[in-house]
């Protein structure tokens, strides 16, 4: 043990050099190739870079596909902004038996859908009828300060979900916008302004 | 510059081996020998935590001892405080040896490993206090690293006047590797600093950047002055050339250009892109591996590295098996499903103590051993000869345990992830457990490193300082005075 | 290699290109990520408690035992027809005769028969004798195909099936409301094995383009043991660390991953409980206690225990204090470190992630 020990000492070889071998041209040819096809394997991998592609999806177009058609938009925005009705009109559009007329299956708002468009626009009171039953409420103008776009994915919600109509676009809430100029109301609705403005109500 | 250039230029003339040791010596003996106490420190700390996996309860009404907060400040400890010592203090006199100067600006270097150590004792209190950056190995609060950068500034500066005080012919491959681990660890810490701490990016930017800074740190900050190491000593004990300094340059570029891509897990919530481009990483980590491992088995060839009589040869042959198993697993991390069984389990942190104790601390152990005795004028030598041998003993058992305990037991808690099985926490446990006792060892053999750093610096510095040394020095010169 | 100062440049250059890659450019691009969906709806930042929480969190270490990264694994897709093709010929050939085999397919384009047939006869200056005979030929044709699965025809787009008619072929004549929510998915699935996307998306694109036929595509999870087993209900993405002040995803699963816990324990008090004593109730667990979250203090004689007192149910259903003859209340700390948790989910499909269907749950898993 000590002998070793002393061996240390300050006995030492000189400073390491380093040697002239070449690195063999054939590993570099392999390691080249090896490194070509990496590239090639990231190339069809690499998802474009997007940065909204994440394991175990391997593509943009993957994800696109998964996402919701337009139509699934409209109505799932027009579902939020019916948070802003449900406190009367309930969460289920039933309204209020005797005090605010219910959205399901509602003569008022099937069919043509600008006589709903300007109701959420400009509010509705005095005595009407929905589905024969009388109502006397006062609605305010809940969406004078909301775009056509939002009305009509409002209008959209709560006609697809109950009353199997189809979708409302944004070109005919402008419609009903125009209608009401024309007509020169102003402030809220009642059944009389409303036919004579030109927006058929039901009985 | 061109060939002329160098030759037109002056070339000092080179300094004597004993004068840079000379030069070295107090800088880099302080340097060592803060690494052996913050050893001890790291190893302590971190067996506290990892009691806490046989005994959840212990020490667990304290909250400045939690889990979390004792694996951070353990790891700290061993980054900076250890390896950042130890690394910085063998680079400085492997810088002045291989461009035959004496060290530059010794007070340079004082200052900074003044400024260094206070870094990691800021950073432990901080942590301690619970003031870390969630990023678990990066543990660094805002004012360490400010201290750490300035400290490590006044010390690199100390080895570029060194690097630049004298044209030499051909740089030996070490300088690059020390070189570009003192350029590393600024640009990876502040990248850390400004875009973790300092003013934090927005969360989901955190995650790469995280992900960069503790594999370059691994990768190429340790990598690059562990592996000088390696391809110093090898050659410079057994008195042979390096192999190729073609293999050399190629593993050194390709290391520092893929060092911090690899690893990222298969299962991190990044982009499909930046995890398949880590993966390509390492996949072409086996070039490194290649280089590295073929230039030094070609150096070596014959000699039985771990058989050797000397012990810095076996410590660096050991380490540098280490680096070419722990390079082996970042190669394997390049297959999703094996990566994608191993992600969460105790594999990944095993492999970085393995790195971290089979190839980095036993390179410096072995590095140490050599530099330390040198250091001093006259026949030194270390004091209790038959200790230092088992610091390599024990550190060599403590790798290979946590390398067992780190593969094979967590295939099995892998596996119960990916099937639910109900045991699946206990298989989680179990590798730990095991890799306990490899911490044992690492701790037992950190207390010898500083044991004998102490007995080596007491015996020859104190004793060479002490007033009774100076007064019979000066009773020798006065008989040989009056001898003539 | 002479050339000192290029060492120090060529050093720079290389350690650039990983720092452009790993670093600036994901960072760059998750910077630049969106709080918005794209429905309308948008991720929020934390409550200020919950935020406080990602502090204690972070600040005792928590990420090193537990991962907020839940990740995918096989993964296929089933197609839902929403609207049929004109061309069933073609349709079929796209989807393959194994899915078109289902006899669902068949009702359905049998049900087309029959409103293009009941369209013709109720047309003007049809022959009436004609058209009828059609008519009574689709109609027993489409009740001649027995399926086991209900379709509601109406729910088909281009299918509607009036009146009597569809009392006829077995469909609700009056939609009652549940129906009538249920439009939306009156759908049938095509495939009925996983299909990876490689496989199917020249057929989705078929569909769409050559068919005309419109359809959703579900995501459907085959082997994700962490939605199956784990809790979580879709992969963590990197949108789900927006709003964190400090990102841990975490590196080790010594605990449960933690990516959808917020969904999981919606009980406060069973999660102050586990942070308290996770072992409390008898419970396996390995998780130290964090007591020092906790203000403590003996309980007198015969005390009523308080509120917010954190209880466990002892196995006859009363509850109990987690330390008995104490009664333990969370401090401020351990309601952000709650609050924290209980933010943490990812029960909300995403763009870039919505939540797939799961094939088969074998051993879900009690919320740790």
């Amino acid at each position: 043990m000590e002998e070793k020990h002393s061996n240390l000492n300050l006995k030492e070889h000189g400073e390491p050099a380093a040697g002239n071998s070449q690195m063999p041209v054939s590993i570099m040819v392999v390691l080249t190739l090896l490194g070509y096809i990496g590239c090639y394997k990231v190339d069809e991998l690499n998802a474009n870079f997007a940065a909204n592609v994440h394991a175990p999806f391997g593509s943009p177009a993957e994800v696109a596909s998964l996402a919701p058609s337009e139509a699934e938009l409209i109505f799932g925005k027009g579902k939020q902004i019916y948070a802003n009705c449900q406190g009367c009109h309930q969460p289920n559009g039933g309204g209020t038996p005797g005090q605010i007329p219910p959205l399901v299956n509602s003569s008022w708002v099937k069919g043509d859908p600008k006589l709903a468009a300007a109701i959420v626009l400009n509010g509705l009171q005095g005595p009407i009828a929905v589905n024969g039953t009388p109502y006397n409420g006062a609605m305010t103008a809940v969406g004078a300060a909301w775009s056509d776009e939002e009305i009509a994915a409002v209008l959209t919600y709560i006609r697809q979900s109950w009353n199997g109509e189809e979708l409302v676009t944004a070109e005919q809430v402008a419609e009903a916008r125009t209608m009401i100029k024309d007509s020169g109301h102003l402030g809220t609705w009642n059944k009389a302004s409303l036919d004579a403005a030109g927006f058929a109500t039901p009985e | 510059m061109s060939e002329e250039e160098t030759h037109n230029a002056p070339i000092a003339p080179e300094a004597q081996p004993e004068e840079i040791n000379a030069s070295c010596r107090g800088p880099v003996l302080f340097l060592f020998f803060s690494a052996a106490v913050w050893a001890v420190q790291a190893t302590g700390v971190g067996l506290l935590g990892s009691l806490k996996m046989h005994v959840p309860g212990f020490l667990a009404d304290c909250p400045f001892l939690t889990y979390g907060r004792l694996q951070a400040n353990a790891w700290v400890a061993f980054l900076y405080g250890f390896a950042g010592n130890a690394g910085l203090g063998l680079t400085l006199w492997m810088l002045s040896r291989l461009r035959g100067m004496p060290l530059a600006k010794p007070g340079f270097v004082l200052a900074g490993a003044f400024l260094w150590n206070s870094g990691v004792t800021a950073a432990m209190v901080g942590i301690t206090m619970g003031d870390q950056p969630g990023v678990a190995g990066y543990e660094l609060p805002a004012y360490a690293s400010r201290v750490l950068l300035i400290g490590q500034a006044f010390i690199a500066f100390s080895a570029i006047i060194t690097y630049f005080s004298r044209r030499h012919q051909q740089l030996y491959p070490s300088s690059w590797f020390l070189i570009a681990a003192l350029v590393a660890f600024p640009w990876i810490v502040g990248t850390a600093h400004w875009l973790l701490v300092e003013t934090p990016v927005r969360g989901a930017a955190q995650i790469p950047v995280a992900h960069w800074t503790v594999t370059s740190l691994q990768q190429i900050w340790l990598g690059c002055m562990g592996l000088a190491a390696i391809l110093y000593f090898i050659p410079k004990i057994t008195g042979r050339e390096l192999y190729s300094r073609q293999w050399a340059a190629f593993g050194f570029w390709m290391l520092l250009i893929l060092g911090g891509w690899v690893n990222l897990n298969s299962g991190s919530p990044l982009p499909v892109w930046s995890i398949k481009l880590s993966q390509y990483a390492s996949a072409l980590f086996i070039f490194v591996l290649i280089a590295i491992g073929w230039n030094l088995r070609q150096t070596a060839k014959g000699v039985p590295l771990l058989g050797s009589s000397d012990l810095t040869l076996q410590c660096m042959g050991f380490a540098l098996g280490a680096w070419l198993i722990a390079a082996l697993f970042t190669f394997g991390n390049f297959y999703s499903d094996w990566n994608g069984l191993l992600q969460f389990t105790y594999a990944g942190t095993a492999m970085r103590q393995f790195f971290a104790w089979g190839f980095f601390a036993m390179a410096m152990f072995g590095a140490v051993y050599y530099v330390a005795p040198r250091l001093f004028s006259g026949e030194v030598d270390w004091a209790c000869s038959g200790t230092y041998k088992w610091i390599f003993r024990l550190t060599a058992i403590g790798a290979v345990v946590i390398l067992l305990a780190g593969l094979g037991m967590s295939y099995g808690h892998g596996h119960a992830l990916q099937d639910g099985s109900a045991e699946v926490m206990k298989k989680a446990l179990m590798p730990m457990r095991i890799a306990f006792l490899g911490e044992i060892l690492f701790f037992l053999s950190s207390l010898i490193f500083l044991g004998s750093m102490a007995c080596l610096l007491f015996r020859n510095c104190c004793g060479e300082c002490s007033p009774m040394a100076l007064i019979r020095k000066c009773r020798a010169a006065e008989a040989e005075g009056g001898a003539e | 290699m002479n050339k000192s100062p290029w060492i120090f440049l060529g050093v720079l250059f290389a350690l650039s290109l990983s720092w452009w890659g790993m670093v600036f450019g994901p960072a760059s691009q998750a910077n630049a990520a969106k709080a918005d969906l794209g429905d309308g709806t948008s991720l929020h930042p934390r409550s200020g408690l919950a935020q406080q929480g990602e502090q204690i969190y972070r600040e005792n270490g928590c990420y090193y035992c537990h991962t907020r990264m839940a990740t995918g694994g096989t993964f296929g897709y089933e197609i839902q027809i929403t609207q049929l093709g004109a061309d069933k010929d073609l349709t079929r050939e796209i989807i393959g005769e194994e899915y078109a085999g289902n006899k669902i397919f068949e009702k359905a384009y049998a049900f087309q028969a029959v409103a293009a047939a009941q369209e013709a006869a109720t047309a003007e200056g049809a022959d009436v004798e004609a058209t009828k005979a059609t008519l009574e030929q689709a109609k027993a044709y489409a009740n001649a195909i027995e399926t086991e699965d209900a379709l509601i025809a109406l729910g088909i787009s281009g299918v509607t099936i009036e009146g009597d008619l569809a009392g006829e072929l077995g469909l609700p004549i009056e939609m009652s409301e549940a129906d009538k929510s249920s439009v939306a998915d009156a759908t049938f699935a095509v495939s009925e094995g996983i299909e990876q996307w490689d496989e199917i998306k020249d057929r989705v694109r078929a569909l769409k383009d050559r068919a005309g036929a419109q359809f959703k595509l579900l995501p459907v999870a085959d082997n994700w043991p962490d939605v199956e087993y784990w809790g979580a209900r879709r992969q963590s993405v990197t949108r789900d660390f927006l709003y964190d002040v400090h990102a841990m995803p975490g590196v080790m699963r010594v605990g449960p991953d933690l990516s959808n816990v917020g969904a999981r324990q919606l009980d406060l008090n069973a999660l102050y409980a586990k942070i308290y004593n996770s072992q409390a109730g008898g419970q396996s667990s390995h998780m130290p206690p964090y007591k020092y979250l906790f203000n403590v203090r003996s309980a007198k004689e015969g005390e009523e225990l308080p509120a917010n007192a954190v209880t466990v149910s002892t196995g006859d259903g009363v509850k109990q204090s987690v330390e008995p003859d104490f009664v333990v209340t969370p401090t401020h700390k351990a309601r952000a470190l709650a609050a924290y948790l209980q933010s943490l989910r990812n029960d909300k499909g995403l763009p870039e992630a919505p939540l797939p269907a799961v094939r088969e749950i074998s051993n879900p898993k009690e919320g740790e």
